[in-house]
This record gives C-alpha cells, sequence and structure tokens, in this order.
C-alpha cells in the first residue's frame, strides 16, 4: 500500500539540545514526497527545555512553513523524551503519529513507506530500519554499523515474517493514537519507554509492523564512553521491562506460544550478556577443575551453557547474514572485531542488571539500611513510592543523557551520493 | 627442548588467534567498504515502482475501525503518565488542532489559530494569539484568551473566564463562570449568542446580540470543518 493509502499523519521530533542537527531533519521533513494539505501532514518539533539554538531554529521553520509547528515547554522540561512526547501528541491533530530523533535524516518517501501498514485495523504501531551514517568516522560507529544492520535486516525482519514480536523502537516509526491512548501513553517512569509500549500494544492485542525498506539514517556514537552511557540506558530500561512484563507475557490471552516464547527472550536480551558471562566463569572453573560432583545437579548450567552458545554465536550469525543481503561483503571481515564489543556488551549490561535488581529490591522496601535515621527513613520510602529512576539514584542517570551529535551526518551523505554517482557514470561509460 | 616446542604451540595458537582479528583489522585500516549503506535521500515511491512497473494498487484502503479493535483489548491501562495538577505551560507555534476526546493538561499558549474538536477537556488556561474554535462540549477549567475572534460551540463550559479581543460567537448550551473563581465574558467587539441562558456577567464595548441560527453571522475562517482520521 506504500505510496497510495496516504492517511493524515503527525510527526514528532523531541529534541533537547540539538541545535547542530535540528535544521537538517527540519529540511528533510520539508523535501518529504506526502501531501501537505491543511493538517494532513504536520510536523511537530517538540523543544525540550533546550538552552541552546534549538529554540530559535525551530521557531525560525515554523514561521516559514505552516506545516511545521513549534511546542516549547515554558520553565519546565528537559525531563526526558517520553515526557516530551506525551507533550507533543497533546497537541498533534491526527491519528498517525511517527516519532524521529533529531539526528535522523529520512529520505523522501520514508513517512509514506511507515504510514502504509495502518491499512491493516490490527497494526498499532510500525517500525523502519535505522542505519548509522557516520560509520567511517570511528572504530565504534563503523562496529555500531554493522551491528546496527544485523539487527534490523535480520533480527525484526524475521521477527515480523515470523509473526512473532517485532519491536517498536522509539524513532523511525510510530503509532496509531487509539492504540496509544488506550494503553495510557508513554511511561515516564521508564528509561526504555519504547520497549514498554511495544509490550504494552502486544498485550492489549495490537500488532507492530516492520518496514525494511522504511530505511533512515542515524548519527551513532562515536566514543566508548557515548556507548557505555547509550548502553547503560538501553539495558536497564528493557531490564526494568524484564521485570515488569515477564508474567504477564507468559500468562497473556492474547499472544500465541511462540510470540510468548519470543517475547520473553526478547525482554531478557540485556540480561543474556550476564548468562554469557556466567558461561564463561563456569567454563573457565570447570577447565581448571574439572566438572565437580554438582553440576549434574542443577540443569541450570546446562541452560545457562545452552543460553550462552546461542547468545555468542547468534549475533554473529545475524550480523553476517544482513551484511550478506545488504551486499556489503568487505564488512563482514569486520565480524571478529565484533567480539570486543561483546566483551564491553558483557561488562556493561551486567551491571545494569544488578542495578536495575538493587533498584528493584529499593522499590518494594527489600533494601534497608540499618542506621538510617527516621527522617531519612520517610524520606526513603518516599523514593520506593516514587517510582521514579532518577530519584533513587540520585540523577546519576539523567533520561536525557543521550547520544553527543558531532552534527556531520550531512556531509558523509553529501561524499556518499558523489561517490555513488560518480560510480554510476562509470557504469555507463 | 620440550619447552620451545610448547613456545611453538603457543606460538600457533597466538597466530590462529591474531589471523581471527587480521582481516578485521585490515578491512578497519584500510576500507573498501567503510559504509555507510547508501540510501538515495532523494528517492521516491513513485520512481520505484514505475522502474518495476508495478503500477498502481487496486486494494481497497479500509477505514480505521477502532470499535471493533475494542473487542481485542483486554483491559484498561493504568495511564501511569497521566499527572493531576497543571503545573506546567506549553507554547505552540503554528495553528493547533486538538484531536477529539483529547486531555490536555497544560497552560497552552498558541501563537497561531487553534481548533479543537468534540469531548476536548483543557485542564489549564488556553492563550490563543489567533482564531479559536472550541469545539462541541469542550471542558475549558480555567479560562480563555482570545486575540482573534473566538466560536465556543455547543455545550462548551468555561469554568472561569472568557477575554476575547475579537468577536465572540457563542452557540447554545455553552456555560461560563461555573468554577469557584467565577467569571464572566469581555471583549472588545461585538458577542453574537443562539440564546440568553449563556453567561451572568458578559461585557462588549460592541454590545451584545442574540442571534436565531448563528450560522448565519460567523465569518467563513471560523466555519466548523469536520476532520476525518484515517
Amino acid at each position: 500500500m506504500a505510496g497510495t493509502y496516504r492517511p493524515s499523519v503527525s510527526i514528532l521530533i523531541p529534541m533537547h539540545m540539538e541545535g547542530k542537527v535540528a535544521k537538517n531533519i527540519l529540511e528533510r521533513f520539508i523535501e518529504m514526497d506526502y501531501p501537505k494539505d491543511d493538517f494532513h501532514y504536520e510536523v511537530i518539533a517538540i523543544d525540550d527545555g533546550s538552552t541552546d539554538a534549538t529554540s530559535s531554529i525551530v521557531d525560525e521553520y515554523a514561521s516559514k512553513f505552516s506545516f511545521i509547528k513549534t511546542v516549547h515547554r515554558v520553565g519546565n522540561g528537559g525531563n526526558g523524551k517520553s515526557e516530551a512526547l506525551n507533550v507533543g501528541i497533546k497537541v498533534a491533530s491526527n491519528e498517525i503519529l511517527l516519532i524521529f530523533d533529531a539526528d535522523y535524516l529520512p529520505p523522501r518517501d520514508c513517512v509514506e513507506r511507515l504510514v502504509a501498514p495502518f491499512v491493516d485495523v490490527e497494526v498499532g504501531g510500525v517500525m523502519g530500519r535505522v542505519v548509522p551514517i557516520n560509520s567511517p568516522e570511528s572504530f565504534i560507529s563503523r562496529i555500531m554499523d554493522i551491528e546496527r544492520a544485523g539487527g534490523y535486516q535480520m533480527c525484526q525482519q524475521a521477527r515480523y515474517n515470523l509473526n512473532l514480536i517485532p519491536q517498536f523502537g522509539g524513532t523511525v516509526g510510530g503509532f496509531r493514537r487509539s492504540a496509544l491512548t488506550k494503553v495510557g501513553g508513554f511511561d515516564e517512569t521508564k528509561l526504555a519507554e519504547d520497549t514498554d509500549l511495544t509490550y504494552k500494544l502486544y498485550l492489549h492485542g495490537w500488532k507492530i509492523a516492520y518496514v525494511n525498506a522504511a530505511e533512515c539514517y542515524e548519527e551513532a556514537v562515536l566514543s566508548w564512553e557515548m556507548r557505555e552511557k547509550q548502553l547503560t540506558r538501553w539495558a536497564m530500561g528493557h531490564d526494568q521491562c524484564l521485570f515488569e512484563y515477564f508474567l504477564t507475557t507468559l500468562k497473556s490471552p492474547v499472544l500465541t506460544f511462540w510470540q510468548k516464547v519470543d517475547g520473553v527472550l526478547l525482554l531478557g536480551v540485556y540480561a543474556t550478556p550476564f548468562l554469557i558471562l556466567v558461561g564463561w566463569l563456569i567454563g573457565i572453573f570447570t577447565y581448571l577443575t574439572g566438572a565437580p560432583w554438582w553440576s549434574s545437579l542443577f540443569p541450570g548450567i546446562l541452560f545457562a551453557f545452552a543460553y550462552n552458545h546461542i547468545g555468542n554465536v547468534a549475533v554473529f550469525a545475524e550480523v553476517g547474514g544482513s551484511l550478506f543481503l545488504d551486499r556489503r561483503r568487505r564488512s563482514i571481515w569486520l565480524l571478529p572485531l565484533m567480539f570486543l564489543d561483546l566483551l564491553a556488551n558483557v561488562w556493561v549490561c551486567t551491571k545494569a542488571f544488578f542495578k536495575v535488581i538493587f533498584l528493584h529490591k529499593m522499590q518494594h522496601g527489600q533494601v534497608k539500611k540499618p542506621f538510617m535515621k527516621d527522617a531519612q527513613k520517610d524520606k526513603r520510602e518516599k523514593n520506593h513510592n516514587s517510582k521514579n529512576l532518577d530519584a533513587v539514584f540520585n540523577n546519576s542517570i539523567h533520561k536525557w543523557d543521550k547520544t553527543e551529535r558531532s552534527g556531520n551526518g550531512l556531509n558523509y551523505y553529501i561524499n556518499l551520493k558523489k561517490a555513488e554517482n560518480t560510480a554510476k557514470n562509470e557504469d555507463r561509460g | 627442548m620440550p619447552i620451545y616446542g610448547y613456545l611453538g604451540i603457543l606460538g600457533l595458537f597466538a597466530g590462529l588467534i591474531f589471523l581471527c582479528f587480521f582481516w578485521g583489522i585490515w578491512e578497519y585500516k584500510k576500507p573498501k567498504d567503510p559504509g555507510p549503506l547508501f540510501i538515495d535521500l532523494d528517492r521516491t515511491i513513485k520512481k520505484r515502482l514505475s522502474a518495476r512497473e508495478c503500477g498502481s494498487s487496486n486494494a481497497p484502503v479500509y477505514e480505521n475501525d477502532s470499535n471493533s479493535r475494542q473487542a481485542l483489548l483486554i483491559g484498561e491501562s493504568n495511564n501511569l503518565s497521566k499527572k493531576p495538577s497543571v503545573t506546567e505551560t506549553i507554547r505552540v507555534r503554528g495553528d493547533v488542532r486538538i484531536a477529539k476526546g483529547e486531555i490536555v493538561p497544560y497552560n497552552m499558549i498558541i501563537e497561531g489559530n487553534l481548533v479543537s474538536q468534540e469531548d476536548v477537556i483543557f485542564q489549564g488556561g488556553l492563550h490563543v494569539k489567533g482564531r479559536a474554535i472550541i469545539g462541541a462540549n469542550n471542558r475549558l477549567e480555567k479560562s480563555i484568551v482570545c486575540q482573534k475572534d473566538l466560536l465556543l460551540c455547543k455545550d462548551v463550559i468555561v469554568y472561569n473566564c472568557i477575554d476575547c479581543e475579537g468577536l465572540v460567537f457563542i452557540k447554545n448550551g455553552v456555560r461560563v463562570g461555573i468554577g469557584i473563581d467565577g467569571g464572566g465574558i469581555a471583549s472588545k467587539r461585538t458577542i453574537y449568542m443562539e440564546n440568553a441562558e449563556g453567561p451572568l456577567r458578559i461585557h462588549s464595548e460592541d454590545g451584545i446580540r442574540l442571534i436565531g441560527n448563528l450560522e448565519d453571522v460567523i465569518p467563513e475562517d471560523l466555519q466548523v470543518v469536520e476532520v476525518k482520521n484515517p
């Protein structure tokens, strides 16, 4: 239906300190091949407490183009993407809502492709493919590039084809307003509001469609430090959902058996690196000491081994397959270097896993300090009840603590386009 | 002699491990495919379809039948994101259309025109710098300030007051000032009303007119256009 089904659509772009990239994405949406009649197509830039040039840039575009609107949170904001989105949804006119991060560069057909699955009334959400544009910029961005390829081209596509649980990734995607309203909007207490929404939609009987052809460029992280921050946020958010939806998913009357299996595995995706670590430690232990007598008593160890092997191998196979499909066979040579990323994942995700367990226990009052004064106890109780991660971790993790943008994405595209045109001309020659 | 054997085997293993990474390091240092995957940002669907000679699809476009979905839904949400008190103000640049049944828990400053559809609840105050059309059965729990013309459709409730610099059109069943703080309507220009059962306190510099059918006097840019969702 892409290209023939063009419903009215509102595009939400949450922005916080996006002065380097705000102009680029708004230009892309001006170029978008979609009927821009009154309210049929609207772009809502949500300036969530920025103190840089973001505010003036988006206002300038809003004054030039009637379909661009800006929302400024006066004296408030800066508390995270989900809050910003909940504000934006209130002023959005249309039933179909799409979300893009500010550093993204969608092609002209992206909106048409993303809205097409909504012709099916069972589809509550849609997800497109994310492609890092700045992969040549650093080692980590190159690894992110091939990892993203595996995650979308192979993993999301397979989940969609097999009618399992393709995930709404929070950007280059969208949803039906009625579905979102029914599930209570974006949960502002979650670090991974996208995973949370995915499960809420599925548990309420909606489906999420994955559109591989709706590709969109993003700027990937450039350093291990940024990668660690990003991964910690994702892992903690995902593990939060693991605790919340594990049993609900298994008990769901609307999910099929295989959707439950996939749903539970997807929930555990950031707990896998911890199991991999357990597997490695058991491996080293048994190598040094021989198989202990008690090993036969714990079938769980066998499970850990099996999970360990799947976790180790699957990612590499997935990435290799995706690069093959993308006709980027030379990049397959980089696969062994992903082992370094795996080591980092194991470390970061294990830390995040224990942080979330600790947080979970704190929220339920199971962690107590023996010498705490009464006043402190009262304060602590309030924190338990607030369900607010920031409060519990003393704002150590700010929800907008996000990827730094270099703003160079468009330059890479210009070079890429030149190279592509040269190659075409050579072919013709 | 055995020590050389061990070292040889160790070296062989080290070499094999290095060999795994060698090709990756080579590609990283001298890239033949540095990426990214090329996506033509100028591409459109029509071009692709014509290239493949697919033609346009005759498949039916289904209307969104959200009622049929209700049967599948298994329960109400816990509404985690809702906040009871209005503590935030948002400023919107551009025209705004609020969807049917929406709850707006903010004070809003709209630097454009506002159209709200039916059954919208504004929990905060409204300041509209352009025209405002408040849809039928809306509830405004605070006041509304409008710098151009204002239309209040049927059965709108405004808890506090209305301050308008343009024409005001008030349809049947509109109630103003029913909140604890009360309030009335003040306008620089004429206030048109369908009947006299509206607010108690009205001030207009140009006077108040009772009109049997407001549709006769409402200017074109304030006509309510029903918007259909997909």
